[in-house]
């Protein structure tokens, strides 16, 4: 639901973006029922939290925001590791798995999963959220500049992953 | 002039001014490799979109429904709603203090549609042809036939009224793993759901009192009756008449 004029409340632009929160959220923890966990503990801070939304601001940004503290703070306490492989090493399974000559790819979800949390962010909050530099830097709580060379990191570890064909990196 | 990856990412991206395009342009018209690897881009990035994208279409868990719907937690205030506070100035207030939720529910009544619902002949709402919310199997039925108090299953209806524009209109709940509660009015042979909120733990009880609706669900009949709620008599004949 695309919506041109300011939500009337926080609750409003909650109810509007309940699809576009859970497909961020799904970016960033894989389970759904995990991401689903997220999702309702970012709207419960959001509506908390409503007086502190300066109605100038981006409420979007605000919100996936909200999300991805929320996830942040969900893995400190659990103190979980993130899983993160090398690029180098990631490339050697994928080619150990192309002995059937079937080269198996990782999927988009798997090679997400193993980006550090911060370019994970980045590339899900552009590429896919679709919001703009500014933006998504606004919601990670970033300098633009920062923004982009997470994103560029991303992208570049992605390729690796997933069997980019364009050879050399610049 | 050698472009960036990051200039090459941001050309991409739709956020390089006229001038950097033009640059970015010409660069790719002359370098076969750069322009592989802006393909290589798009289609990473149009991948990523199609992983990601079946989740839109997902129903939404009447969990987040409700969360995005409940009143806010004792103490804290919630003057961030508009329409609240001027309902309050007003002093137009029949059932009670400021409705937090009324925007939220009647977004969240846009924000339903059928992608958001499963598509379950038994389920108590689902979408018509037009997305637009309505009542089936047991509240369908609960709003047709039951009188105030009673119901079908899990529905209960609650208090009728006529709105602004004379139809007839039935608050309800849903007793369910998540409680919902919300208004549904009769419009060419059709119970549509207008509002849906979801219902304090607390209205379990699901006592028929004004009073176990959740605040979004009370602003927003307060903003629409017209007149008061049917008394007992005015309620049975129109269950008699069909609500016609």
């Amino acid at each position: 639901m695309t919506d041109s004029t300011a939500p009337a409340s926080v609750a409003e632009a909650v109810c509007a973006m309940l699809p576009r929160l859970r497909r961020f959220a799904r970016s960033l923890a894989g389970q759904p029922h995990d991401a689903d966990d997220l999702v309702q503990s970012a709207i419960e801070r959001a509506l908390a939290r409503a007086e502190q939304w300066q109605r100038d601001r981006p409420v979007e940004a605000w919100l996936y925001g909200i999300v991805r503290n929320a996830w942040i703070d969900e893995q400190r306490s659990r103190q979980r590791q993130q899983p993160f492989e090398a690029p180098a090493e990631a490339a050697e399974m994928v080619g150990e798995a192309s002995i059937d000559r079937h080269v198996e790819r990782l999927s988009v979800a798997a090679a997400m999963a193993r980006l550090p949390e911060e370019q994970r962010s980045a590339v899900s909050l552009v590429l896919v959220e679709g919001l703009s530099y500014a933006e998504a830097a606004e919601a990670m709580g970033v300098p633009i500049g920062t923004l982009t060379s997470r994103l560029a990191r991303g992208r570049q570890t992605l390729q690796t992953l997933l069997g980019g064909d364009t050879g050399a990196s610049r | 002039m050698s472009i960036t990856t990051e200039q090459l990412h941001a050309y991409l991206d739709g956020e390089l001014g006229p001038d950097d395009v033009a640059r970015v342009e010409a660069a790719l018209a002359a370098d076969a490799q750069l322009a592989r690897e802006l393909d290589a881009q798009r289609r990473l990035r149009d991948e990523l979109r199609a992983a990601f994208a079946p989740v839109l279409d997902e129903p939404v868990p009447a969990r987040l429904l409700a969360a995005a719907t409940a009143a806010p937690k004792a103490g804290a205030t919630n003057v961030a709603d508009l329409a609240a506070r001027r309902a309050v100035k007003s002093g137009a207030r029949r059932f009670w203090a400021p409705g937090f939720g009324m925007a939220a529910a009647l977004a969240l009544g846009v924000v339903l549609g059928p992608r958001l619902l499963p598509a379950d002949g038994d389920a108590p709402i689902g979408a018509d042809e037009g997305g637009r919310l309505v009542a089936q199997a047991d509240l369908a039925r609960a709003l047709q036939a039951s009188p105030g108090g009673r119901g079908v299953g899990a529905a209960t209806v609650g208090f009728s009224f006529r709105d602004g524009d004379g139809r007839y209109c039935r608050s309800f709940t849903l007793r369910q793993a998540t409680p919902m509660a919300g208004v549904s009015c009769r419009e060419a042979d059709a119970w549509r759901v207008d509002v849906i909120a979801g219902a304090d733990a607390s209205d379990a009880e699901l006592r028929m009192a004004s009073s176990a609706l959740p605040d979004a669900v009370l602003s927003v009949i307060d903003a629409r009756i017209d007149g008061e709620p049917l008394d007992a008599e005015a309620e049975a004949q129109a269950l008699r008449d069909g609500w016609r």
